[in-house]
């Protein structure tokens, strides 16, 4: 990772500007800037449910499924994202779709995913707690991209799956899923 | 006397001086001496054989040592890989995919190609269970992976189109209601097909419950994706190709084709691989005879749509019959092939090539 992570108590946010006080599972509290904490979707919600009085007090919103070290790499995340993406018009839902789907991952969040993949999941699941949409989905892309090209062998072994199928369940899906099948059956003379 | 006999008469004078016993010692130190000599050259042998053997054994040694490099190299390797998939190097978490909530592993397996479903269904009764739901058919994107440029065996390519003439089947029927035309202009694959916009605006789905005809223009893609279309459209009875390339698995070498191989391949009115469709065509002229032409002309007689008076349509007659007499003898199993008027209307911009890929074919 290219960038130092996080922003504590003891690591104030030099930007001016309301600050958002958060604390993550151990209780460590971080102070965000108010654009960054925006970009959680859980914590822009609790904000307008107490009426964004909060960045003027000393309370802090509990993110009490988040631990400090996933927080840190998230917060790399957002800040990066807060100060680098810029502000789009909402997309009608069939565009989000496509962009969703047909976007390559950018080659920062390439870099900032390039970690083992118990890493990844875990971001990716603090990112649906926290509900940030972006991350979630390039979590769940970059896993997908590691499942694509790889055998159900491969799968089951990486990920310490049992196979619970008979061998005639096997045989059906393959079955049902032979229109998926790239590979043809090797046996004539012609190549 | 010459200076040589005065040299002889001086050594002779010398060793006329030694005594014998200084003789005798002398003569003992130089065997001495040569044995030590000698001894010293064995040694020095002995230890050159040593070298050399020790030499050997290194040799081996460095290239056990290169092996086991090798090895290692590649024990690593696999290991990086474990551990970058699997778990992670700090030792600090340790959650996979199996902790996932189901709604996050969904999330997975909708970016991966619809194309791989069929290997992730394989792994575990719940992947399986997954990726059956309903909820995964909606909004599942087929992304298509462009199909490398192979050689097929003749029985394959066989294999491969009986089962693509069985799979569109369904989908070739004479009930026409609705269409969904989307055109993408950067389509070198199908990005998604979006579901029947009369009946559901708001969605983008691959799912398409109801969705009855399908327009694709513009688009190249493997025969696998017309077939698995059934799973995701199940009510889908229609489709049409415009300038649209299907890719089917066919041999390089189109002369050492079957005719009914070439016949079930045309009957899903796709070019292969590599071929448009102009040079496919040219490629099966070989196949057709004289007797079969005639043959096929008087068939055309009764198409519907060679009889329309249309003005673009006339001046077009006789190409187009003359393209449709080619096709005939492989497209044997159509009992009736109709272009609507509208449909003649709405491309009629189109190339003849075009058009014969919108020919709507009713089995």
């Amino acid at each position: 990772m290219s960038t130092a992570a996080s922003s504590s108590t003891s690591e104030t946010i030099a930007e001016p500007g309301l600050k958002i006080k958060v604390s993550t599972k151990e209780g460590e509290v971080f102070e965000l800037d108010e654009k960054v904490a925006k970009m959680s979707q859980v914590i822009r919600g609790i904000l307008e449910d107490l009426g964004e009085q909060n960045g003027g007090d000393d309370s802090v919103l509990p993110l009490t499924q988040v631990e400090t070290r996933i927080f840190r790499k998230i917060l790399v995340w957002l800040k990066y994202h807060a100060g680098h993406d810029k502000e789009e018009a909402p997309k009608a839902e069939e565009d989000e779709i496509i962009a969703r789907f047909c976007e390559e991952i950018p080659e920062w969040d390439q870099k900032f995913l390039n970690v083992d993949q118990a890493v990844i999941l875990e971001i990716m699941l603090a990112a649906d707690y926290l509900d940030i949409k972006k991350l979630r989905g390039l979590c769940c892309k970059t896993v997908a991209n590691i499942l694509k090209t790889k055998t159900v062998e491969q799968i089951r072994e990486m990920y310490g799956i049992e196979n619970d199928f008979t061998p005639e369940e096997e045989e059906e899906i393959r079955k049902q899923t032979a229109w998926c099948e790239d590979e043809p059956p090797r046996q004539g003379s012609n190549h | 006397m010459d200076k040589e006999a005065e040299k002889s008469i001086s050594a002779l004078d010398i060793l006329n001086s030694l005594e014998r016993d200084e003789l005798i010692s002398i003569i003992q130190r130089t065997a001495k001496e040569k044995a030590i000599f000698t001894i010293e050259l064995q040694d020095g042998q002995s230890r050159l054989r040593r070298a050399e053997n020790r030499n050997k054994i290194l040799q081996q040694n460095l290239a056990t040592l290169e092996d086991d490099l090798h090895a290692l190299a590649e024990e690593k390797n696999w290991w990086k890989e474990k551990v970058t998939s699997r778990s992670c190097t700090c030792g600090l978490f340790s959650t996979t995919i199996n902790d996932l909530p189901g709604e996050l592993l969904l999330n997975i397996f909708q970016h991966v190609d619809v194309t791989e479903h069929g290997i992730l269904r394989t792994v575990s009764k719940t992947w399986n269970k997954t990726l059956k739901s309903k909820i995964m058919k909606r909004n599942v994107f087929l992304h298509l992976r462009r199909i490398p440029i192979r050689r097929y065996d003749v029985e394959y390519c066989a294999t491969v189109a009986q089962r693509a003439r069985r799979l569109l089947s369904p989908f070739m029927t004479k009930n026409l209601t609705l269409e969904v035309n989307y055109n993408h202009p950067d389509a070198s694959f199908v990005p998604v097909i979006i579901e029947n916009s009369l009946q559901c605006t708001s969605d983008v789905l691959s799912y398409c419950e109801n969705l009855k005809a399908l327009v694709l223009i513009g688009y190249e893609f493997p025969v696998q994706f017309l077939s698995g279309l059934k799973e995701w459209c199940p009510k889908l009875k229609q489709m049409s190709l415009v300038r649209t390339i299907v890719h089917v698995p066919a041999p390089i070498d189109w002369q050492i084709r079957p005719p009914d191989t070439r016949a079930a391949i045309i009957d899903v009115s796709v070019p292969t691989e590599k071929y448009s469709l102009d040079t496919l065509l040219d490629k099966i002229d070989p196949y057709i005879t004289d007797g079969d032409l005639e043959t096929y002309a008087n068939r055309l007689e009764s198409y519907e749509w060679a009889k329309q008076d249309d003005e673009w349509l006339s001046n077009k007659r006789d190409t187009i019959l003359t393209y449709l007499k080619k096709w005939e003898p492989a497209c044997k199993d159509i009992k009736d092939l109709k272009l609507e008027d509208a449909q003649w209307r709405t491309y009629r911009n189109l190339s003849l090539c075009e058009v014969m890929s919108i020919m709507r074919f009713q089995v």
